[in-house]
């Protein structure tokens, strides 16, 4: 018996789509975003708009989400993402057009950009991993750091009075009339990431039918950052992270 | 909606306003800007016009130059003829996009009509803005080509040219004018309608453009992001191949009066229109006094200075600064004659007559 | 022919407006011309100033030092640009609530009490335009004609009813303006 002999359609359970790259990821074992690059990958292929894809890779850990999936890319500078997505959703309206961004690229440098791309309403999706810590520089405090936690510039845990409460800039967006779609998932269980996957085709076909700004919010593990496990990390999520930032649809229209 | 009337027509405009009109006229895709004085009549007179009902140009008031420069790389980044324009302390603030433009080799139009600073400033006029422009602004080792405008045929004019080098190069070019330049009045004709590029037109100029990847083609990537440092060596050795050629291909000056002079002037912009009544007042006297105006700032007119320190006793270079294009004049001339500066600053013009008396004072009494 | 022309007074007297006309008229007879304006937040009630230049040869520097004449329309801009009329050049001047006057008697000196007669006579619009009729009257170097078409180009369309009132307005300012001897 060969390899061929075992994979055959009639036993196929599981394929990976084609629209990820056969490059090794440089993300974390247990980290949330390789989970997350794979359903892009998927709905992307499923709805047949590889050609009309246009994605924003920010800088932090996903800086290099341009080498992991197959379609064309441009590099932000630090959350200036939707500004670029504006513009180019703007010339180009017939196109599938998101960013991809983290906490502290969408909630501390880019919160102008953010705010104000969903505020006019441009019709782009924007992806949110929001794991309350800056990963890709070492752990630091993010703008989503949970109060009392320990990060290599809150050492003794995020002291409100010193650094400010957690930002949550899911709810703040919700409020603008711009936006159609808010919601917050995450990716730690087999019907997380369904309804993950379902959330971000959601906010896919938001963008291609021109209705107005989707964030899809994917609360997200740092298991490296935050020095555990992953099996430890997904547990401490959602019993630190879910109460501060819940799950479910903040607003469909 | 203004109609956009005929062809030829001479008419009386700001140098704001030509900026504005030719944009649409040479066939640019979008621009994002954010209001400045002494230039927010370019976001205004593009509003006013609505070129979106017509060439299909999107026109957008960004929430900060930040925002418009990152727009304009998200535009440039598809192969679209993008812009912007700012007045210095918004250019400052743009200086992080323009660098990351020139690392991923996107051109782009960017306009900055000078005021004074530093800091905040005076909304009046200024050529202080030299130094930020040809020799950086941004971090890492990068040039834009800067195209300094002295009249307002010549702000009409040079939108078109500098999307034509900003292309031919892949890289940030500049329009840098002053307060004067952008808030005066004199007659223009507008360049003729070019229309946008097509989607294919594109691809043909543009290939590294991210319109959407189609299956038989790798996908583009726009990215100044080099983590291995011999990959980055690699860029910065293309970047500096193509400034070479910009060096050796593109120099623009223009010469008044120099054939005879025993004195010249150097002077860009407005500086280089009251020089040149300053000749004009120097001749009455009898005095033979020349101006040489760098209509490119990078590529700095290097060898014609050079050739023409051969011939006269001394220069003087006139900026509304405290003496910024001096050094390249003096690094031109390599110590082979006086070069001396004069210039006025905080939004002060100096009149003809100031500078001749300068040009006086400083060289001629001490020959 | 160049003609050097310095207007100054308050933001909001019409100076930049006068300057604009002038120069429209400039271009309607096919002469060289421009306009530069002090800019900024002197619109809104400091002191305005507008330098036009009306040539039958290019214009070099629109920045100049010297004017052929000066059209003053308040104190601060009197004791700014009396010294930079040109010898044999023309001063005219509105004198409401000028406490000084001029003095030069190297220059012609011209009063056009245009405020005044605009407020009395409910004019107060198309009181720049007097005072560009007293220009013309004593320094004819566009004619009326060419004025009018230059500020049909220049005023929006849904203003062209108020041409005639302009043209009129030309013709009082002609009949202000005197001559001031100063001894």
């Amino acid at each position: 018996m060969n390899v061929a002999d075992i994979i055959n359609p009639a036993n196929l359970v599981y394929k990976k789509n084609t629209v990820m790259n056969e490059v090794p990821m440089h993300y974390c074992p247990g980290c949330s975003h390789g989970v997350v690059h794979k359903i892009i990958g998927e709905i992307i292929e499923e709805m047949g708009v590889q050609e009309k894809t246009i994605a924003i890779a920010p800088v932090g850990c996903a800086v290099f989400a341009y080498k992991y999936l197959d379609v064309d890319w441009q590099q932000a500078a630090h959350g200036r993402a939707p500004a670029l997505a504006t513009a180019i959703k703007r010339l180009l309206p017939d196109r599938l057009v998101f960013t991809y961004q983290g906490d502290g690229d969408l909630a501390a440098i880019g919160t102008a950009e953010t705010i104000h791309a969903c505020n006019r309403g441009e019709n782009i999706a924007i992806i949110f991993i929001n794991n309350g810590i800056y990963g890709m520089t070492g752990g630091q405090m993010a703008p989503t750091t949970l109060a009392g936690m320990k990060t290599s510039t809150t050492p003794n845990g995020r002291d409100v009075p010193l650094a400010g409460n957690p930002l949550n800039i899911t709810d703040l967006l919700a409020k603008l009339d711009g936006v159609c779609y808010v919601t917050r998932q995450a990716v730690h269980t087999v019907a997380g990431v369904k309804k993950a996957k379902r959330a971000i085709q959601h906010a896919f076909e938001n963008s291609m039918q021109n209705k107005g700004t989707s964030i899809v919010e994917v609360v997200s593990t740092c298991n490296a950052g935050w020095k555990m496990t992953p099996a430890d990390a997904n547990d401490w999520m959602v019993e630190n992270m879910f109460p501060v930032f819940p799950m479910g649809d903040l607003k469909n229209e | 909606m203004k109609k956009e009337n005929k062809e030829n027509e001479v008419r009386l405009m700001k140098g704001n306003e030509a900026i504005a009109h030719a944009a649409i006229r040479c066939g640019c895709d979008g621009y994002f800007g954010y209001p400045i004085t002494p230039q927010s009549e370019i976001l205004e007179t593009l509003m006013e016009v609505e070129p979106w009902h017509t060439t299909g140009m999107v026109v957008l008031q960004a929430e900060s130059e930040t925002a418009s420069i990152n727009m304009v790389y998200g535009a440039a980044g598809c192969g679209k003829k993008a812009m912007t324009s700012s007045s210095s302390p918004g250019v400052s603030l743009m200086q992080e996009g323009i660098s990351y433009m020139a690392g991923a080799e996107l051109p782009c139009v960017v306009v900055n009509v000078m005021r004074g600073g530093p800091g905040l400033g005076t909304i009046q006029p200024s050529q202080a803005d030299y130094f930020q422009t040809v020799k950086g602004g941004g971090h890492g080792d990068y040039k834009v080509i800067t195209l300094a405008p002295a009249s307002v045929q010549e702000m009409a004019d040079f939108v078109g040219k500098a999307f034509d080098l900003a292309f031919k190069y892949r890289t940030p070019t500049f329009i840098l004018a002053d307060g004067v330049i952008g808030q005066m009045m004199e007659k223009v004709v507008l360049p003729p309608f070019k229309p946008r590029w097509t989607e294919e037109e594109i691809i043909a100029v543009a290939p590294w453009a991210t319109l959407g990847k189609p299956a038989h083609r790798k996908p583009n990537v726009i990215n100044s992001l080099r983590l291995e440092a011999w990959e980055m060596e690699e860029l910065n050795l293309v970047l500096q191949g193509r400034y070479r050629e910009i060096e050796k291909n593109e120099v623009l000056f223009e010469e008044i009066n120099c054939e005879d002079a025993n004195y010249i002037l150097v002077a860009f912009g407005i500086s280089a229109r009251i020089c040149q009544k300053t000749s004009e007042l120097a001749r009455a006297e009898g005095l033979k006094v020349g101006l040489i105006r760098p209509i490119t700032l990078y590529p700095f007119p290097t060898e014609q200075i050079k050739k023409r320190a051969e011939q006269v006793k001394g220069m003087l270079s006139v900026e509304l600064s405290a003496g910024q294009m001096v050094e390249d004049v003096r690094l031109a001339v390599n110590g082979k004659i006086p070069v001396e500066f004069y210039g006025r600053m905080g939004g002060i013009v100096p009149t003809p007559d100031e500078v001749l008396q300068a040009l006086k004072d400083k060289l001629i009494s001490k020959n | 022919m160049t003609e050097e022309i310095i207007i100054a007074g308050f933001g909001g007297q019409g100076v930049l407006s006068m300057g604009k006309i002038l120069a429209y008229s400039g271009l309607m007879q096919g002469q060289e011309v421009s306009w530069l304006p002090s800019y900024g937040p002197e619109q809104r009630g400091g002191t305005a100033n507008v330098t036009v230049i009306l040539s039958d040869e290019h214009v070099s520097s629109p920045v100049l030092n010297a004017f052929d004449t000066a059209i003053i329309l308040n104190q601060p801009s009197l004791e700014r640009f009396e010294s930079k009329v040109k010898p044999g050049g023309t001063l005219i001047f509105d004198g409401n609530g000028f406490h000084k006057f001029p003095t030069r008697t190297d220059i012609n000196i011209y009063r056009i009490d245009a405020i005044e007669y605009a407020y009395a006579n409910n004019q107060v619009k198309t009181m720049n335009m007097m005072i560009l009729g007293g220009l013309l009257k004593v320094r004819p170097i566009v004619q009326v004609e060419n004025v009018l078409k230059g500020l049909k180009k220049s005023l929006p369309e849904r203003h062209h009813h108020l041409l005639s009132a302009n043209e009129k307005a030309i013709h009082i300012g002609m009949d202000l303006i005197k001559k001031i001897e100063v001894s």
